[in-house]
């Protein structure tokens, strides 16, 4: 067939086709081109760039201000003379430069003539050499003769020559200089000057090269910018901390700095302009401070506590995700998977951002209220992160309250913090029937809140799954039944003893109630410290002057307020609060309520105090009687329920009995009430988990009944049961805050998304909501309803969110040893951690000072506003050391008796406006002045105020931070103060001290056994040091806890713990030192007893005069164990400089005459007078051995000499 | 946060608002500041040229009878007077004081040192007020005088004070005295005391042993006056009042005092006693003092002012 010029298809057509699909194609191109090159990433960095440029030429200019212009344009003044100088001598430099030309060449010649002439004398020498081990002496020496010393000759005078030539070219190199002007010179000092600035120069001109500058921009142009762009991912690998994807544990690839790039850098706060830079470039919080580390040279310098290379957590080995959470990988904002931190933000990141939440990502990022969360990912002891402190907040919370009682947090296997230790919250009930009524249990069961607005014990009735109508006699029901079971299987505490019949005065029994004072139990309950834990309405803050209001509220230990209606009679509840108040531990054998080692009397009027006054429900509990027509059928109905699945148990035989379902009905009727309330009772206390925080007979084997919450951090929302929780929500109105029944908006949306964080909230806020419409029994069978009860903050947000941030750090991620800090913690840095959680358990911040107020003086405030009195200040402190500096003492201190205080304060350098921090105790206050007592050294315009001193301040001026700890303390001493006028400090001689120093002060073994045992140290004190009753069960050893507190206080202060070596001790140091002072013991012995230490103290046969009422110090037999030698010395010198309030003098004085009995080797030597005292106390045993063999020798010496008459002498 | 100021907060706060009250006066801080003698030598003249002109009739103009009420004495405007003046009067007790409360019964054995300390009765010395109801151990003091008086600070300044332990009492209880004054501490007892002072800037706790003295030397004034205790014998205190300045008095036991070569003119004065504390506003009540003459001011201390002693 011939060809045709037909085409199959019509070309017109195709080439409209094709022309369209080319014009697409390009713009599909163009499209996408334009699409990559204007990522959301990609244009974030060049508005990045764009502001690194605009600071970098602030800071150019900055550093071009910083630089002494004057110097710098004398300096160019200099080099342009020079140049000048140069120009004019011209002639001769080059004249100059000619001669040197050839003195050079002349120079290298010889130079290398010189080399080779001294090679080849080496050469020559070996020759020789050689010939004497051939033995041809006679050849060697006329070797020597000929060739050897002619070489000789001539390299000296090559040398010669060429030292002239040297010296030549050194002066002809020096004219030149000189005719220039000496410019090389000039030109280093100027760049000296421009160092800095260069350097910013340097750095911009590179930036400008790869990110901002006209060839950055070409390199950045689409599709040009697929080669080599000027925008680049920035990805952090991290193999180690790998993220679980599904059975896989894969690295970690962290690309968040792709979009913020300022976040290691400091200062990209604010913009060139001094406008706040968006959140996205800004710096991370604490990159430069916050932590610390040792530095080449060995010392401690700050570092940043995070992102810093030489901190604690580097950006290039932690990468951002493991703390933050969120797609590492994303590097879009939405894929990145943030979440905000409010309603609003969600709302402005839609906005600009287009965001919306993943719900496909595991672990969302954390919002910013959450964010302490990741902490007890490594940080598994949890109080080593004090700076966190919201999630200390809720790890408190979570040991106060109790949640371990029903979920496991840690324990075999798991990883993360470690809870299992926790003891019981709730009190033992095998007892109960001795203690309270029977009536008020079961109102108390039925809503504790109703009788103690702020107590640990939750609601378990009441709540929204079982509030309704309907469900009453079910509740009612359960709450007399666990109440029968209860009473039913109580046991009288073996060792409670009755009260004395009336009169009787056995003080080794409680006297009977008719014969206690209970206005002297008010005083007592005061006095005792009871409030250091305990609060009550008799006691009502505002009782208490305003700054220690805050301490009237503890609640450590139960508010004690309605005590008295908690009782069945008046006779029984005294019975058992005397004995309770006496010997707790006979009650609960490890109870949180320590032994206070009160006398059966003073226990027996708090006892009749706490009694006399009239208790009440705050709010009345609404509870049928238990044969009423509204209780009986919810017993018959759980009765049968529980029968019908489970068969029958005998509560007298214990024996179980399957029941066929059609005989269940008249089985049930059949029985008689208590028998039904005791069966039910078991079933209700199993379902309900009351074990878990209560010492509960029959349940001794049953295990904790809630959800193990290790790894609930990254629970996958689809494995949290929602319910009909937004239905829930719709139901309730809505407040105008737009919460729905206590739930704000943020948290609704959480749960409409179904997230983690919302289930949460929702499951601490209305814990049953989740049953919302399956609370019919069809649904739901009653005893599968949701357990978990609500607790008294379920309606405080703050609290909720602080027990939150504690959970949601539970991942229980394996994270590689190498991240944990515990694997670098030194054995101080645990104890101090593990021991603030003994503190905490035990309360001991109630009654002694952790830290003493810290007032402040912020960085660039003016010095003399805030120290009204700075000078006098300097002046009393510095003529104080006349009477008290010992340079063995202070050496650090600056003191010289000749120089007047007049003189050192002229001298002293101008404030550098650093903050100040002053720790120290109000002493007097006189309008806005007050004056405050150091209790650490402070430094301030160079000289150094020691503990003791006295610092001026004004109140308006400074910032104050509480002590820390010392609850009772400040309230009974403030209070006293208050009501008599007397000096504040005054009192603390009678209060629990202060534990500041404790570690440096104590020896380690002795505080681990004081604590088992606490012995009466200061006869004067208002109360005694009570006995805890350690250890969470007695075969997990007690003495764990005692020595954690021990350790801890050691290595706090930075001591050995814990065992301590006292040298002072050995015979070798002993000997030494009575070598140097014969009888040096013998010396320090009767400095003590001829001198004051025996009008106070008890020391050998020794007794200080006086009554029972009067003051006086410690027995000295126990200062050998007690105290560390070097604590003790300066104690003995200067006992106000360590204890600025206490009432021991200073007893060596460093000048003036000497004090009665010191012994003649010793006058003047008041360092050596505190040393031989001091080991005479650390030798005791070895000194009284050494009196009673002298007083045997020679009869009447040692007897002191102070105290006249009768009452002076020992006995 | 919590702020933990110590006592006198209400005192405090009384003495600011007077102080703002004062302030709000407008010439109050000028006039105080003007009426200040430049010129020492101008001064001393003026003193001693001045004698002794006896004005009661202006003294009694000057002065309110009694503890005069805040108000009424600040809105008074201050008065600016050159010369000096002498500023007397008495410290009365209004209602009953509690019979003082015996510290040591005499002979007691129980009594710490007993030999020495109960020898005789020791009796509280915290509010002693005579049959005609003046209290002793008063201290009136100037807080802060616009003007001194060389002849007077030199009088004051030159004295050896002596504070003694005698018989388990501290002798003075109640000193006064001006800074740079050499305070010998002595013990007339044969056992040891300690002097444990808690005097704002002149704080220090020494042993003193039996028969043994030290010497101190204040340099530095005090706002109000301390405790000085010994422990040793804990009912033992006394008070101490240290001033750059002679203008204080401490009350005889009929409850006079008097305070010579005062600044004329408008002047803060101020009554502590140990149990009461501020008997006025701590920062002192304005008195006119009359140049060249006696002033009188009496003051009273209500039995509601008084502070428990427990």
């Amino acid at each position: 067939m011939p060809a045709r010029e037909e085409t199959y298809r019509n070309q017109t057509l195709l080439h409209v086709v094709f022309a369209i699909s080319s014009i697409a194609m390009a713009v599909t191109i163009v499209w996408m081109i334009m699409a990559d090159h204007l990522r959301p990433w990609k244009e974030t960095q060049r508005t990045f760039h764009y502001i690194e440029d605009g600071k970098l030429r602030v800071e150019e200019q900055k550093r071009k201000d910083e630089i002494n212009q004057q110097q710098l344009a004398d300096v160019q003044a200099k080099i342009d003379a020079a140049d000048k100088t140069a120009e004019d001598n011209t002639k001769e430099i080059n004249k100059i430069r000619g001669e040197l030309k050839k003195i050079v060449g002349r120079y290298e010649q010889l130079d290398t003539e010189t080399r080779f002439l001294k090679a080849e004398l080496d050469s020559q020498r070996s020759e020789y050499d050689l010939k004497i081990d051939l033995n041809q002496n006679r050849e060697a020496q006329r070797y020597v003769a000929d060739v050897i010393v002619p070489s000789e000759k001539k390299l000296n005078g090559l040398r010669i020559e060429f030292e002239g030539i040297k010296k030549q070219r050194t002066d002809a190199e020096k004219r030149v200089e000189t005719l220039e002007g000496n410019v090389d010179v000039l030109k280093k000092e100027r760049d000296k000057l421009t160092l800095d600035m260069n350097r910013v120069s340097r750095l911009l001109t590179q930036k400008e090269q790869q990110y901002f500058g006209p060839p950055a921009f070409l390199r950045g142009l689409p599709l040009i910018d697929a080669a080599a762009p000027p925008t680049k991912i920035m990805q952090i690998s991290l193999p180690e901390l790998t993220i679980n994807y599904n059975f896989k544990d894969v690295p970690r690839y962290d690309r968040c700095q792709t979009c913020h790039l300022g976040i290691d850098r400091a200062n990209y706060d604010k913009d060139a302009e001094g406008k706040d830079l968006p959140n996205v470039f800004k710096s991370h919080p604490h990159l430069t401070e916050g932590a610390s580390t040792t530095d080449p040279s060995g010392k401690r310098v700050t570092a940043g506590l995070y992102l810093d290379g030489n901190g604690p957590h580097k950006i290039n080995s932690f990468g951002c995700t493991i703390c933050h959470g969120g797609n590492g990988s994303g590097t879009d904002f939405s894929y990145s998977s943030h979440e905000p931190n409010t309603l609003h933000q969600a709302e402005e990141w839609k906005d600009e951002h287009k965001w919306a939440e993943m719900h496909h990502w595991d672990e969302p990022m954390l919002p910013k209220r959450f964010m302490e969360s990741s902490c007890i990912k490594c940080h598994h002891q949890v109080t080593d992160v004090p700076q966190a402190q919201k999630l200390q907040a809720g790890y408190e919370r979570i040991v106060k309250y109790g949640c371990t009682g029903c979920h496991t947090i840690g324990g075999e296997g798991s990883f993360g913090p470690d809870l299992t230790e926790e003891r019981q919250v709730g009190p033992n009930l095998r007892h109960i029937a001795s203690k309270v009524s029977k009536e008020w249990t079961a109102k108390w069961i039925k809503n504790p809140h109703a009788f103690r607005p702020d107590t640990r014990m939750p609601r378990f009735y009441g709540v929204t799954n079982n509030a309704g109508k309907k469900d009453q006699p079910k509740s009612d029901a359960e709450v007399y039944a666990m109440t029968h079971y209860l009473f039913a299987k109580s046991v009288p505490p073996a060792d409670f003893v009755d009260p004395q019949a009336k009169g009787g005065t056995n003080a080794n029994l409680p006297p009977a109630q008719a014969s206690t004072d209970a206005a002297k139990g008010k005083d007592l309950f005061f006095q005792k410290g009871c409030m250091a834990c305990h609060s009550h309405k008799d006691f009502p803050p505002s009782s208490f002057p305003s700054s220690v209001q805050e301490y009237a509220k503890a609640n450590h230990g139960p508010n004690l307020s309605e005590m008295a209606l908690k009782f069945q009679s008046n006779a029984q509840g005294y019975k058992w609060l005397v004995n309770w108040i006496k010997q707790p531990e006979k009650y609960h054998a490890k109870t949180l309520m320590p032994n206070l080692q009160l006398s059966w009397g003073d226990a027996a009027d708090i006892a009749s105090w706490v009694l006399s006054v009239k208790g009440e429900w705050p709010k009345k509990v609404e509870l049928p009687d238990v044969d009423s027509a509204e209780v009986q059928p919810g017993i018959n109905e759980l009765v049968k329920l529980f029968v019908t699945k489970g068969g029958w148990k005998d509560p007298a035989s214990g024996k179980t009995q399957s029941v066929s379902l059609s005989e269940v009905d008249g089985f049930v009727e059949s029985l008689k009430t208590d028998d039904k309330l005791m069966y039910l009772g078991e079933k209700t206390i199993g379902r309900l988990g009351c074990f878990g925080c209560h010492n509960i007979a029959g349940f001794e084997t049953y295990k904790p009944i809630g959800t193990a919450l290790n790894g609930w951090g990254i629970k996958s929302p689809a494995k949290l049961d929602f319910g009909h929780i937004t239905e829930y929500l719709q139901a309730q109105t809505i407040a105008e805050d737009g919460s729905r029944d206590g739930t704000d908006p943020f948290f609704q949306e959480k749960l409409a998304h179904h997230t983690r964080t919302g289930f949460l909230y929702e499951k601490l806020h209305r814990p049953r909501s989740y049953d919302y419409k399956k609370n019919d029994d069809d649904l739901k069978s009653w005893d599968d309803r949701l357990r978990m009860p609500q607790f008294v903050w379920a309606d405080d947000p703050k609290a909720v969110e602080e027990v939150m941030t504690f959970i949601l750090g539970l991942t229980g991620e394996k994270i590689s040893s190498k991240y944990l800090p515990s694997t670098k913690y030194t054995p101080a840095q645990k104890a101090v951690a593990e021991g603030a959680k003994i503190l905490n358990r035990y309360n001991c911040t109630g009654c002694h000072v952790l830290s003493m107020p810290k007032y402040t003086v912020a960085a660039g405030a003016k010095l003399e506003e805030s120290l009204t009195d700075f000078e006098t200040n300097v002046r009393v402190a510095y003529n104080n050391r006349n009477n008290d500096f010992l340079k063995e003492l202070y050496p650090k201190l600056k003191f010289d008796p000749k120089a007047s205080a007049d003189e050192l304060i002229k001298g002293l350098p101008a404030h550098d406006g650093k903050p100040v921090v002053i720790e120290a105790m109000p002493a007097q206050a006189l309008e806005d002045e007050l004056s405050v007592q150091l209790w650490q050294p402070v430094t301030i315009r160079g000289f150094t105020f020691n503990v003791g001193d006295t610092l001026t301040l004004s109140k308006s001026k400074v910032g104050l931070t509480p002590a820390d700890g010392g609850n009772f303390a400040w309230l009974f001493a403030t209070t006293q103060a208050e009501k008599t006028g007397t000096d504040f400090p005054t009192f603390w001689n009678r209060l629990p001290p202060p534990l500041l120093r404790e570690g440096a002060k104590v020896q380690t073994p002795w505080l681990t056994s004081f604590l088992k045992d606490p012995y009466m140290i200061r006869p004067a004190a208002n109360l005694r040091m009570p006995r805890f009753h350690y250890g969470k069960d007695d075969v997990k050893t007690p003495a764990l806890e005692t020595e954690g507190i021990a350790n801890y206080f050691a290595a706090v202060d930075g001591k050995e713990f814990p065992y301590q070596q006292i040298p002072e001790r050995e015979q070798s140091y002993l000997a030494n030192a009575e070598a140097k002072h014969p009888e040096y013991l013998a010396g320090g012995w009767q400095l003590m007893t001829k001198g004051a230490c025996v009008q106070c103290h008890k020391i050998g046969q020794f007794n200080p005069t006086g009554g029972p009422q009067v003051v006086n110090g410690p027995d000295l037999r126990q200062v050998s164990t007690r105290f560390r030698p070097e604590y003790l010395a300066e104690w003995l010198a200067r006992p106000n400089r360590l204890l600025p309030y206490t009432a021991m003098p200073q007893n060596i004085p460093p000048v003036g005459p000497p004090a009665p009995g010191v012994p003649k080797s010793m006058e003047g030597q008041p360092w050596i007078q505190v040393k031989a005292v001091r080991d005479t106390l650390l030798n005791y045993v070895n000194a009284v051995e050494g009196q009673l063999a002298g007083v045997a020798g020679k009869p009447g010496e040692t007897k002191p000499v102070a105290p006249k008459g009768a009452g002076g002498g020992g006995q | 946060m919590l702020s933990r100021w110590t006592r006198q907060g209400i005192l405090t706060l009384g003495g600011m608002a007077i102080l703002a009250v004062a302030g709000c006066g407008g010439k109050g801080t000028e006039a105080d500041q003007a009426v200040t003698v430049a010129d020492p030598t101008v001064a001393a003249s003026g003193g001693s040229g001045g004698s002794k002109a006896s004005a009661p009739a202006e003294g009694s103009k000057s002065a309110a009878p009694t503890t005069a009420a805040p108000a009424e004495s600040t809105t008074a405007a201050p008065v600016t007077a050159s010369g000096w003046g002498t500023l007397k009067g008495r410290v009365v007790f209004d209602g009953d004081a509690a019979a003082p409360k015996i510290l040591v019964a005499k002979g007691d054995p129980n009594a710490k040192d007993s030999a020495v300390c109960a020898t005789n009765e020791i009796k509280s010395e915290r509010l002693i007020v005579d049959a005609s109801k003046g209290v002793k151990n008063v201290i009136v003091y100037l807080p802060k005088p616009t003007a001194v008086n060389p002849e007077a600070k030199s009088a004051k300044a030159s004295a050896t004070v002596l504070f003694d332990q005698k018989k388990c009492i501290f002798e003075p209880h109640v000193l006064a005295l001006m800074t740079n004054t050499k305070v010998e501490l002595k013990s007339s007892d044969s056992v040891s005391h300690n002097v444990n002072s808690k005097v704002q800037n002149n704080a220090f706790n020494d042993a003193i042993a039996p028969l043994g003295t030290a010497v101190k030397n204040p340099v530095a004034p005090a706002r109000q006056p301390g405790q000085v205790t010994c422990d040793i014998h804990p009912w033992m205190t006394a008070y101490w009042l240290v001033l750059d300045h002679p203008y204080f008095a401490v009350t005889d036991d009929k409850g006079n005092f008097e305070i010579k070569n005062v600044p004329a003119g408008t002047q803060k004065v101020t009554v502590w006693q140990e149990a009461t504390l501020f008997v006025t506003p701590a920062a002192g009540q304005d008195v006119n003092i009359a140049p060249n003459g006696e002033t009188t001011q009496d003051f009273t201390i209500k039995a509601a002012q008084v502070k428990s002693e427990q």
